[in-house]
Formats: C-alpha cells, structure tokens, sequence
C-alpha cells in the first residue's frame, strides 16, 4: 500500500470542526500568544502535506512534547505552549489532522535513502504513533497507523 | 570483589559520585577502578521504605533500621533487570560483551565488577547514605551543602530541581548516550543508532535545562551491533532492559574515564565548550513499534534477516552502466522503478532522468557529461548522509546542460530578473547546491563565488562550469561559517531558501545568518533572498522579515509564480545593505 498524503489531507480537511477550538479565537494565533490547536492543524491540512522548518516547526515539535511527554493534547496552549486549565482535549479529527501532519513531516520529503534529516522524520513518526495510541477513536486511524508504519519502513531500512 | 585491585592501590580523585543505585552508578566505579581510579566520596541516594518519617531524628535506632532495608530493597529493585537478565540469558549477555568489546576493554570483567557481590566501600574512601526519595529532598540537599564545594559525577536520570544548582559550589557532570548537541533527550542510544547508525556519548557540565550543558568531551562511537546468539530471539522488553543494564552505562563509563577523569591533570579544572544550542533534535521515549526497530538494528538475529528495500545507492549503481553506454533499456528500467518508488518526489526525480536520458539521444555530445555527473550521484550515495535535496536526481535543472531537476533553474532565473539583477556585480550564492543557478547568471555576473557543504554538488557545479566553459564561477566546499573566515566582500549575496535547512547542517540562528549576510558585502551590497515555500516558513515568516530588516532596506519585496509546485509562493527580496544594522 503507498499512501496517497494530498488525498489524506483533503479526507481529514473534510472532517475537522467548522469553528475556533479556543473562545473568540479566528486564527491560530489567539489573544495574548495563546494557540488554537484546531486552527493550528486545519492550517497546517490546508497547505497540504510538507515537511517543515523555522517556526511551524518549532509548533510542531511543542505538539510532539505535549504528546511524547504529557500525553494529551488540549485544544488550547497559552503563549509558549503554557498549559491552560481547565486543560479540554482536542477532538479527535483534530488529532487525527496531528498526527497526518505529523506522517507528512515523517515522509513527504523523504526518499528511500533512510535517514537523512537529522531523526526529525522519526521523531515525528514516533509521536504520530504515540498520538494514535492516545486518541483511539480518531477517524482513519487503521489507515493513518498503516502509514505510519510505512513511513518507518522506508526511514528505517538504511539500517536494518 | 572479584579480580579488582584494593582501594589503596588505586588514586584518589577529588570528586563525589552521587550514586542513584543501579547500573550506571556501579559502572562509573568500575571502569574508574579498572584505570587505577577511585573517587574520594560516594553520596547514595536510599530510598526509605518507612516514609521518611523516621529519619528526621539523627542516630535513632529506627531511622537506621529504615536506612538498611532501604538500601537492601533498592539494591533488589533497581539491579532487578540486569541480575534477572544474567540469569536467565547468559547467552546475550555473552554476546552484548562480544559486540561491546572493540569500544570497552573488557565488558564481562566489567559485569562481574558491578554485578558480582558489590559493594560501594570497595570504591572509595567514604560513602555516605542518605535517605532522600528525590533529588529535592531536604536530607539530600543538606548532604550535598555539607560536601560543598565538590565536582560531582551525577549517575541518575530525571531533572535536577534549582535548589541543587543553587548551593555553592557545587558542579554536576553527566554523560549522556547521544552526540551533543545534535542528540538531545530520552532513549538516546536507540535514537542514535537509529539515526546516525552508531551510538555517540557525550560528557557534559549540568545546568537546570535539559542536556545543554557546557560538553566535556565527545566520541560518536564505530558501529554497534549485537550478534545474538542462535535460538529463539528475547523479546523486546528483555532486549531494552539490556541496553541500559549492560551497554548504556558502559559506554557512559568508557567516555568519563578515558577521555574525560584518566586524562585530567586536576578534574576540578575541566575545559568544557559551549553548545550549539540551536543545533540538533530533543526526542522522548520511543513508541514501542519505533523501539522495535531500533532494537532490530542493534541486536542481529541470525536467523531473522529483514527484507531490505532497495537504497539508493544500489538503485543509482544499477543505473550506472546505462551511462557508459547508451542503453534503449534504461528509459523503461527508469519508468518502472517511478512507477514502484513509494515516494512522490522520488518518483519525480526518476521520471526528470528519464526523460533527460531520453533527450540524450537529440544531444549525443551530453552523454559523457551526464555520466560525470552521475557518477557524483553515486558517490553522493555513499558517503554524503545527509539530506538529499535532489532525490537521488537532481535538485536544480540547467537548460544549458540538459538537466531537469525539481526546481526550474531558468524560470527562476527569469522570473526573478536575476541576470538583470546581477550584471556586472560580483555574487556570493550561499550553499549553491549543484552550482547550476550560479552557472545560469554567470554570463551576467562579473564574477560569481558559489559555496556548498556537499563536496558532491560542488564537484557536480565544476563539472558544469568545464561542460559550459564558464571560468567567471569559483566554487567551494564550505559552510557559511568556515566561508566567513575568507574575509572576503561581494556586491551581491543570494541567499536562496538557505536561512533554514532540511539536512541539519545549519547550526546558526536566523540573526546570526543574516549578519553574516550583512558581513560579506561591500558597502551598499544588497541581499537578494528567496524563502522557503509559506507552509514551510511557519506562521511568523514576519519575525524573519524583522530580522532581515535590520540589516537591510527592503527594496523589493515579491511572490511570483512560476516553474514547478515547489518553486511557486516563495517570497522574493532584494534589500540594500544598512550602513549601521538596527536593534
């Protein structure tokens, strides 16, 4: 099976939550630096399957943390990914939107050439895998773990 | 003890361990022994099984009752794994020592040391228990300010609470089982050998952030892998147990005292190097299907031989016999492997080959350039383990040599005016690539200077310019941060999607590289920039633009579109060098 991510994208894109996660938040980037998971991944969908670098990122990476580490995901962060209470988990599309993200990070950049980023493919596999562990009944999960474990076919058989 | 000399045969350094029980601690004793070492103190973290409570009053008979079966009981409990694993599977650890031993001189005399009726008053002079369930136990900390000042060696995991850092005094080492700075965080010795093929050790100095301490010493290590023995392979949990009972801390152990403690004319005065900070990946404990396959890379089961997927160093070998003949075969043999490629953009490089394979018929004279330029690819392949950008094809195109790669050099070239831009100037292009946008503009520049980290593109660039006759275009291997040592001015830089990277091989931060920018033009030079697509710049691509205009007047400031789907939306600038950069 090879995974078709633009086609991923658009499915997920169709099933993420029509408003803000956050109260009066239209943007990603809501009052006073805080983030707006949902709009942050329907963003990240919206642009199609990349891998990324700079600030996006740097988001990215804060997600990996919230689920490699604190395993949740809540559908708000306070500026620098500051945990807000009463902390509210994402819906489950929005973390199935993750962790496709996630798996595009993972592999839409890569070749068959194994590793050659740095682990930042792995990593982001990894907490793909970790995300679809957290949110069971996240849509397209058979197919999203399939991918997963492509991906991880592909990156790790340099050094199998 | 088994087979180790006395206390008093070995020297006393001026350092405490503050031992967690367990592997690592027993470990760092060992191999310091094993090299004539001993530390004066040892500080033995105890965990109390009654509370606590009966500890507050000094000398009461309870408080070291509780004392004594703490000890026995963590004794028990943290060496669980390695005394279960000896046990029960002599056998791996037989063959984990076989597959140690050309890193670590004598792992199974090691074992024996830490394992084999041990006891911390063999290792040093004086060793103080105290009952503290955490690192932020009063009774540990006021431990710790009675021994102050004192280097320490740390052998336990977890942070450490500021209340330590805060007693005088007081310097913590570490050593961590990734290279530092690129491999940061948890299970690091699976993620190394995952990522980086081999296990790398670091020795550093603690601070309260996590593994960014001034680094003490390195060794990125010869590859390792464990040959099971025959039978049926431990399962994975036993396998990741013996990994931290019996690699990990040996390899920790193997760092501190040959290149760090053994060497040391005094350990209180170590040279310690600041990290690159921005530099390299934190990762956290790996998902169990990911430690899977780390810990098929590490222990090799003879009768379990994955299937390999082809790599691209033998489907790129496989190719080099049509470029020594032209051969009717390889435009299909290219078709096919597109077609079976999992990847979209892989499958996009291979089909650009096959069709500049193809226009070689109309342009026989190309044929020997095109196999020159392969051969690069094949070299790449195998030595370059780094990103690549060209997916084992090329990245750039050039008309002129009849390459097609995944960005359109000549719209590029048209869409932005460059040669217009350029005329006359001399041009500074930052990590060139395979050179062939430098070799584009060159009839216009008056000279153009082009450097690339990958020896391999660069070589491919020289090919082009001898294919071309272009003589205007000097082109080197360098980073920017070794270019910056030539002190040398130009009127034009192009900075083109090269303020982040991809391949992890830019440490410097965005005002770092765009100082450097500003420092290699005269006067009056300009930048002439091109960014990464937006989804790849992330929402504050203005933090970029606020950084870029400190340096510079932006003059121009463009979105064009043009050529394939990864050159359209990138944003185009070209800013005048500022006299005085603003804060």
């Amino acid at each position: 099976m090879t995974v078709d991510a633009e086609q991923a994208f658009r499915e997920l894109i169709a099933v993420q939550p029509t408003k803000p996660l956050a109260a009066g938040s239209a943007t990603e980037m809501g009052p006073e630096g805080t983030v707006d998971v949902g709009v942050l991944v329907g963003t990240w969908l919206a642009a199609g399957p990349n891998v990324f670098v700079g600030s996006a990122r740097a988001d990215l990476d804060a997600l990996c943390r919230q689920i490699d580490v604190r395993r949740k995901v809540s559908t708000t962060y306070g500026a620098g990914w500051k945990r807000v209470d009463p902390e509210t988990a994402v819906p489950a599309a929005v973390a199935a939107g993750l962790v496709a993200v996630l798996l595009a990070n993972a592999g839409s950049l890569q070749g068959s050439t194994g590793v050659r980023d740095g682990g930042w493919g792995l990593k982001c596999a990894n907490s793909a895998l970790k995300a679809l562990d957290l949110f069971e009944d996240a849509p397209f999960t058979p197919e999203l773990r399939a991918w997963a474990v492509e991906i991880l076919d592909a990156e790790t058989a340099s050094v199998r | 003890m088994t087979g180790t000399a006395p206390l008093d045969a070995t020297r006393a350094l001026p350092l405490t361990l503050l031992a967690w029980e367990g592997p690592q601690a027993r470990a760092y004793l060992a191999r310091l022994r094993r090299a004539g070492l001993r530390v004066e103190r040892i500080v033995l973290m105890v965990r109390d099984p009654l509370g606590g409570t009966l500890q507050k009053v000094p000398g009461d008979p309870a408080a070291a009752l509780s004392l004594r079966l703490g000890v026995r009981a963590q004794n028990r409990s943290h060496n669980f794994h390695p005394h279960r694993i000896r046990r029960r599977n002599p056998e791996l650890v037989a063959a984990i020592a076989r597959g140690l031993a050309p890193l670590v001189a004598e792992p199974s005399r090691l074992y024996a040391d830490m394992f084999d009726r041990f006891r911390y008053e063999a290792f040093a002079d004086d060793v103080i228990r105290v009952g503290a369930n955490s690192y932020a136990d009063p009774r540990l900390l006021a431990v710790l300010r009675s021994v102050a000042p004192a280097t320490l060696i740390f052998s336990g995991g977890g942070i450490i609470p500021q209340a330590v850092f805060d007693i005088d005094g007081l310097t913590l080492m570490h050593v961590h089982t990734g290279l530092l700075p690129f491999v940061r965080g948890a299970d690091v010795l699976l993620w190394s050998i995952l990522t980086r093929g081999r296990p790398g050790v670091s020795a550093f100095v603690m601070t309260p952030g996590l593994d960014d301490g001034d680094v003490l010493a390195t060794w990125e290590t010869d590859p390792l892998t464990i040959e099971l023995p025959t039978g049926e392979r431990p399962d994975d949990e036993t396998l990741y147990r013996s990994v931290f009972s019996f690699i990990d801390p040996l390899l920790r152990a193997e760092l501190l005292v040959r290149d760090v403690l053994a060497p040391a004319a005094d350990v209180r005065e170590l040279t310690a190097t600041p990290q690159d900070l921005d530099a390299g990946i934190t990762f956290h404990f790996m998902h169990p299907t990911v430690r899977g396959r780390a810990l098929q890379a590490l222990f090799v089961s003879p009768r379990a031989h994955a299937p390999r997927m082809e790599s691209t160093t033998t489907m790129l070998t496989r190719y080099l016999p049509y470029y020594s003949k032209a051969s009717p075969v390889a435009p299909l043999r290219f078709a096919a492997d597109a077609i079976r490629t999992k990847q979209p953009l892989r499958a996009l490089g291979i089909r650009n080959r096959q069709r500049d394979y193809s226009s070689l018929s109309d342009h026989p004279e190309r044929f020997e350039l095109h196999r020159l330029l392969h051969e690069q690819l094949v070299a790449q392949s195998r030595e370059w383990d780094t990103y690549d950008y060209g997916e084992a094809y090329w990245y750039q195109s050039s008309t002129e040599l009849g390459i097609t790669g995944l960005r359109d050099t000549t719209a590029r070239v048209d869409a932005f005016g460059l040669r217009d831009l350029v005329r006359g100037r001399s041009v500074l292009e930052i990590g060139s690539n395979s050179g062939f946008l430098s070799l584009a503009i060159a009839p216009a520049a008056q000279r153009v200077v082009a450097f690339e980290i990958n020896p391999y593109l660069v070589a491919a660039g020289q090919i082009g310019a001898d294919a071309l006759g272009v003589t205007n275009v000097e082109f080197l291997v360098s980073s920017f941060e070794e270019f910056d040592e030539r002190d040398e001015r130009f009127d034009d830089v192009l900075s083109f999607a090269n303020h982040h990277t991809y391949d992890g091989n830019t440490h410097q931060g965005l005002e770092e590289y765009f100082a450097r920018c500003h420092a290699v033009l005269h006067p009056g030079g300009r930048l002439i920039f091109e960014s990464h697509p937006p989804a790849l710049e992330g929402r504050d691509f203005a933090k970029t633009m606020a950084i870029i205009e400190r340096f510079f007047t932006v003059d121009r400031s463009e979105i064009h579109q043009y050529g394939t789907f990864l050159d359209r939306d990138r944003r185009f600038i070209v800013g005048r060098r500022r006299e005085a950069p603003g804060s």
